[in-house]
This record gives C-alpha cells, structure tokens and sequence, in this order.
C-alpha cells in the first residue's frame, strides 16, 4: 500500500478543481465529491500520487473536479483501465468512481473480476438505482417496482442487484455502505478503504433528486449498520442477505493477499527475439 | 442529548474552540460557493448571486477566526472528529434542499437556517465550557450570528414569498418516451 503522511499537507478545497459542476443543485455526487476531498486531505496524500478513474453517468464526470491526476474513460471500463494504472504504477493510490448503471451493467464483469483479482484499489460507488445522465431510465439496482420511466411503465420486475453480497461473494477485500447525506461520515470510510490494501468496495447513496425524487426520504430511512465490522466472510453474508440495503458503515473486512504483479522484467528483449527466430 | 455526550463534545481549550470555528466558517462559505455555483451554470442568477454573496461573508467571518488564531497552534481534527451535534458543520446549507428554480425567498430562508444553527453551536459552547476566555468568545460568535440572523430576516423581507407554482418548468427534464 503506498505510504501515508501523518498529518494532512492540504485542505480538502485544494483538491478540488476550478471547474464548476453541472450537476443538478441537491444532487448526492456534490455531497460524493466533498466526502473525496475531505478524504485525500485527511491522507495527506499530493496530488501528483493520486489518480480518479471513471467510466461514464452524471456520477463519472468527478474526476475532471478534483485537481489530482483523472481519466474519464468509458462506460463500464473504469475498472479495467484503474487495474492497468495501479499494476503499472504501484506508487500511486488509484481511486476508482463511477455510478450503479457503469458498475453494474454495462461494467458488471469488470466488478465481478476487480473483486476477485484483489488489486489495490478504492472503488466508490455512487448508487442512486438510476441511469441519471441518460434521463431515467433502470438500473440493476432500481426497485423492482420503480414505475417511473416509460421505458418500464409497470415496473422492471426483476429483483434487485445486490452490490455488497456480490462483491463479498467475488472477493473484495473491504465493503462498505455510506450515504452522501453524512458527507463527514463517508468522509471517513473512504479514508479507511484507502488506508485498507486490496480492493475495497464502497456503496454510496447518492440520491438523484431529478428521476429518483423519492430518495429525498433516505434522510429519514437511511441508519448506520446495527451490526460492527466483521471479518467473517459467513457472518457478513448473512447480514448483508438480511439487510434492506439502508443501513451503513464498514461491514466487512478480509485479509487476502493482494494482487501485485512482478515488475522486474524476467527475460530480456533478445531473450523474447530468440524465441521468434525460426 | 445526555449529560455525558454533551461532556465529552465540550470544549475547553481556545485552541479547539477556534479550529471549530475556523471549519465552521470555511465549510459555510465552501457550501454557499458551492451552491451559488450550481444555481448559476442552472441559469438562476439571481438565486446564484445570494449564495455568493453569503459565501463572501462567510470568507470574511473565516479571516477574521484566522487572526484570533493567529500565534496560536490549533489542533488538526478529522472532519468526522468534531463536536458538531449531528456530525455535520452546523452552518452548512444543505445542498439537498436546494432546486434549480427556488426563488429568493427560499433561498433566503435556507441561509438564516444555517445561520441559526451556527448560533446555537456557539451559544452550546458558551453554556457548557470551563473556560472563561472560550465562554468569552463563544458569546461573542453567538452575538454576531444573531446578528446575521436579524440582517438575513430585514433580507428576505425585501422579497415575496416564492410563487405558489415555483417549481413549474415549461420543459422540464424529461424522462425519454
Ligand atoms: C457504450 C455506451 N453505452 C451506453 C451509453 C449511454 N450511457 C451514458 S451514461 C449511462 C448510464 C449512467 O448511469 P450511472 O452509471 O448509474 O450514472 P448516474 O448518471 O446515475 O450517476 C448510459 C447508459 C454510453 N455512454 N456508452
Ligand atoms: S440527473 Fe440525477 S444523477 Fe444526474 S446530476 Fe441530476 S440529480 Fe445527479
Ligand atoms: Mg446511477
């Protein structure tokens, strides 16, 4: 894991970028990208050592408002292109964020191997169980129920995508659920997923207030876990199956060996030549 | 609250009390740059250009907690560490309250909420420190701030209560057919 300063070097406004959001006001990724600020600068990491890594949704523009290094690459392909960076470049804290519809769906393989491979890395993401930039449509998390688009004028009928339990499931090494409505209290879980090595999964309820207006009541239903961290993969499972999606804070954390590849170059380029000599 | 929470969250240092101070302005004029910025690429300046002008002040009341600071060494605190009562900065509008088409008034009313909130952070201090020069200034942030929530009252009656329909958009953001 890279190496952590004591004290924080910045303030969390030096993380941020001059350019302004376009995100509709009341927005949950405002709230996001105060909690990432605030985490960076509790890490007291420089800029220059930290990359963002999106895909594509309202929830994947986050890099080009922070200061630090960013790529807004496509959609679903956050993961494969942070893996790339984090395996090239160790040195770096690679930090991975996008939205349900980019991690899930069009990104859900890349989920299920980034949990399992285990590379250091942070992935936030900012669930509001809605595709919000392309103008409401489902999700895999949206409420099977949801009748609001007209793409599923009576609802999805399929059940829910159940983030935690698949990542618990596939590997990754932390899980975790905040709420863009505690922005200190995520603050802080995304400093622990950094500090923690391996693949740390953070779910964010972040509430879209334009296609998901009912998410304004998370203020009231949204409660921290009843339940602390554990590190028994069976005892996690069983709660997170248990649970309502609605409750937050640390809720599992494992200790698999992390995935780092061996950078030293085992043979030579002559070496590779001869094998191609015929 | 019980007697014991509200012990452990007391502060008794200057020190302390002026890293909380000093947060609470920062984060009070990070929020209100933050909101007036959001209303403004939304095309409601008007809206936009209250927050900004909240958000100087808010600057200008971080200068002056900065000055009373100055020599002395405040303590880092991480953000979730604070003695705020529910977690949160107490001055901070809350970005989840706010619309693209909100009209002055509400805007208004949302500013004097924060304002009150941090009114009653510093009038908390005041009642429950052990240390005189803390109380002192404690009761003074407190003044201002009832003074902020009486220029923000003589504010918002300068303007109409926002329109019944407020929130009607001729096109507004559309779910695709
Ligand atoms: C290959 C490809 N397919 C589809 C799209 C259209 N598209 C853009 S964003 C998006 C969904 C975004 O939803 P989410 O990741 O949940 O982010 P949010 O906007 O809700 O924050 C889709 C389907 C695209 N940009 N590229
Ligand atoms: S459409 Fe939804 S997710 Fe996108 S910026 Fe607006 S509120 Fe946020
Ligand atoms: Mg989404």
């Amino acid at each position: 894991m890279t190496a952590l300063a004591q004290t924080p070097a910045l303030t969390a406004a030096a993380y941020k970028s001059d350019y302004r959001p376009v995100w509709c006001p009341g927005c949950g990724h405002y709230s996001v990208l105060s909690s990432l600020t605030k985490a960076l600068a509790e890490l007291g990491l420089q800029r220059e050592n930290v990359a963002v890594i999106s895909g594509i949704g309202c929830s994947s523009r986050i890099p080009a408002y922070t200061s630090v290094y960013g790529f807004h690459s496509v959609h679903g392909r956050a993961l494969p292109v942070a893996t790339g960076l984090k395996v090239a470049r160790p040195d770096l804290t690679v930090v991975v964020a996008g939205g349900d519809g980019d991690g899930y769906s069009i990104g859900g393989n890349h989920f299920l191997h980034a949990c399992r491979r285990n590379v250091d890395l942070t992935y936030l993401v900012m669930d509001n169980q809605v595709y919000g930039m392309t103008k409401g449509q489902a999700s895999p998390t949206t409420p099977a129920d949801w009748d609001r688009s007209k793409l599923t004028p009576h609802g999805t009928g399929v059940s829910p995508f159940h983030p935690l339990a698949v990542a618990l499931a596939a590997g990754a090494n932390f899980i975790a659920r905040c709420y863009a409505g505690d922005p200190n209290g995520t603050a802080r879980v995304i400093t622990e997923a950094v500090r923690h090595p391996g693949f740390s999964m953070v779910q964010i309820l972040s509430q879209c207030v334009t296609y998901q207006p009912s998410q304004k009541e998370w203020k009231t239903t949204v409660r921290k876990a009843d339940v602390t961290t554990t590190r028994d993969a069976v005892r996690a499972a069983r709660w997170l199956m248990a649970d309502d999606g609605l409750s937050t804070g640390v809720l599992y954390i494992g200790h698999r060996p992390i995935y780092r590849p061996e950078l030293q170059a085992s043979c030579s380029v002559d070496d590779l030549e001869s094998g191609f000599v015929v | 609250m019980t007697d014991d929470v509200k012990d452990a969250n007391r502060i008794d240092s200057v020190e302390l009390f002026l890293a909380h101070a000093l947060t609470l302005e920062n984060e009070a004029a990070d929020g209100y740059q933050e909101i007036g910025d959001s209303m403004a690429v939304h095309n409601n300046p008007e809206v936009a250009g209250l927050f900004l002008q909240m958000c100087k002040y808010g600057r200008m009341h971080a200068d002056e907690v900065r000055e009373l600071a100055t020599g002395l060494d405040l303590p880092h605190i991480p953000p979730w560490e604070y003695s705020w009562e529910d977690g949160e900065s107490p001055e901070s509008a809350s970005m989840d309250k706010m619309h693209y088409m909100m009209q002055p008034a509400q805007a208004l009313a949302l500013a004097m909420k924060a304002e009150r909130q941090a009114h009653a952070f510093y009038a908390g201090v005041a009642a429950s420190t052990a240390n005189p020069r803390v109380r002192e200034l404690a009761q003074q942030f407190a003044a201002e701030e009832s003074e902020h929530v009486r220029l923000l009252g003589e504010w918002i009656a300068k303007y109409p209560p926002a329109d019944d329909n407020w929130d009607y958009d001729p096109d507004p953001p559309a779910m695709p057919e």
